[in-house]
């Protein structure tokens, strides 16, 4: 995979209408970009149609990267991730909910080998959510990852909807303070 | 304006932002204190650096073949047609700007002054557009200009003032369209810029902008409440 210069690179020449540099971009970043597609939408058709969209807005939107002050892969997982996720709450809408099986979404979280190896150089967020509860952990991970609302949240846990938010919230105050530390 | 809220308000808000777990009231207006506020945008900033960590572990996949063709084609297609007559599908972009997508237009204004600056201004895909909004009796003046490749519609209240206890609440009434709002006035600011959603962008050219007066927090209703106090076409000039 190309550096993060180069890619910051390819992503200024979009945005001066250099079409080899969307290739070369797309060719740098679409397996990851559509990696967090299947992550979210679970499903290859759907994915495929997001990462199309993902990448057609890029373009579309490369001029403004230069002045947002992000990383070109937080950027570019921004856009992806939020398009997979308004996919995931169309869905809903049309489909109905409830058809996700909680013991599959659950399972990606690492065993505690794979987080011995991993720990020294693992995101500081992940760190910092082995220290929240682990259904809260959970909650913060759902609602990125799967887009859940604040009602299939408490539907999910059993609790009140106030509830469910007064403890996310409180999450996020914790999580903050590790975030910082 | 951050000085109303405390920091972990600031900071929870931002995060729920960040992960979509805010209404679409809350969210927009989250949009408007976003935009006038750089604290706000750095919390909100922060977040987004520390969620997107948790897609670390996704691991990288390759997309079929054909999807680099099929973007191309939809990017380029209709200045280059494909020779082999597959891909010679002329699809115009559709909007599919909405919820989480329109938030992540947002994300794209972070630095907000950068915007309007000529310096760092890239070629225009699509001309600003311009509304004088006055008042009958000259009691009220403002003057608007959008510009749709930002979606940041930027307010100058050249004459007239809220009501003592209200606010002012600005409108979109497009052709054959019920009011539309686009956010209330921050208060006491004279120059305002607010977020127009993604899936309103396309209904600005030749639309009347209005702005009306409400309760503080805007109008409960979802449509002009109070009195309307100026209005004015938007065009291209």
């Amino acid at each position: 995979m190309a550096d993060i210069a180069e890619i910051e690179d390819y992503i200024l020449r979009c945005s001066l209408g250099d079409r080899e540099a969307f290739l070369l971009l797309y060719r740098a970043t679409s397996a990851k970009l559509f990696g967090v597609c299947l992550r979210v939408l679970g499903n290859k058709a759907e994915a495929e149609d997001v990462l199309q969209d993902a990448f057609v807005k890029i373009w579309q939107n490369s001029d403004k990267y230069q002045v947002n002050g992000l990383s070109p892969m937080t950027w570019l997982i921004t856009v992806t991730r939020n398009l997979s996720i308004d996919r995931v709450r169309a869905r809903k809408i049309t489909q109905g909910q409830g058809a996700e099986d909680p013991d599959v979404l659950m399972s990606e979280d690492p065993g505690p080998e794979e987080l011995a190896i991993a720990s020294s150089d693992r995101a500081q967020i992940l760190e910092c959510m082995q220290e929240l509860d682990s259904d809260r952990a959970d909650a913060v991970r759902l609602a990125y990852l799967e887009g859940e609302t604040y009602q299939e949240l408490a539907t999910r846990f059993a609790v009140p909807l106030n509830t469910v938010r007064t403890w996310l919230r409180r999450s996020l105050i914790k999580l903050r303070e590790c975030l910082t530390r | 304006m951050s000085d109303d809220i405390d920091d972990d308000e600031q900071s929870n808000l931002a995060a729920e932002y960040a992960l979509g777990l805010l209404s679409e009231q809350e969210a927009s207006a989250f949009e408007q204190l976003m935009a006038v506020d750089p604290s706000l945008r750095e919390s909100y900033r922060v977040w987004i650096v520390h969620f997107t960590q948790l897609t670390d572990g996704i691991a990288p996949v390759a997309p079929p073949r054909g999807l680099e063709r099929n973007i191309i084609d939809r990017l380029f297609g209709d200045e280059t047609p494909d020779t082999t007559g597959i891909f010679g599908r002329l699809r115009f972009l559709r909007p599919m700007l909405t919820g989480l997508a329109a938030a992540a237009a947002v994300l794209l204004l972070i630095n907000f002054s950068g915007i309007m600056d000529p310096r760092q201004s890239q070629p225009a895909r699509l001309p600003l557009m311009f509304a004088e909004l006055t008042a009958d009796d000259q009691s009220f003046l403002v003057q608007a200009q959008f510009n749709p490749n930002t979606n940041a519609l930027i307010l100058s209240r050249d004459v007239g003032s809220p009501r003592p206890g209200r606010a002012l609440e600005m409108w979109l009434i497009a052709a054959d369209q019920a009011p539309v709002s686009l956010g209330v006035w921050p208060k006491g600011q004279k120059v305002a810029t607010l977020i127009v959603p993604e899936n309103l962008v396309a209904q600005f050219d030749g639309a009347l902008l209005a702005v009306s007066d409400e309760p503080v927090g805007g109008s409960l209703t979802g449509a002009p409440s109070g009195d309307v106090l100026a209005i004015g076409p938007v065009n291209q000039t």
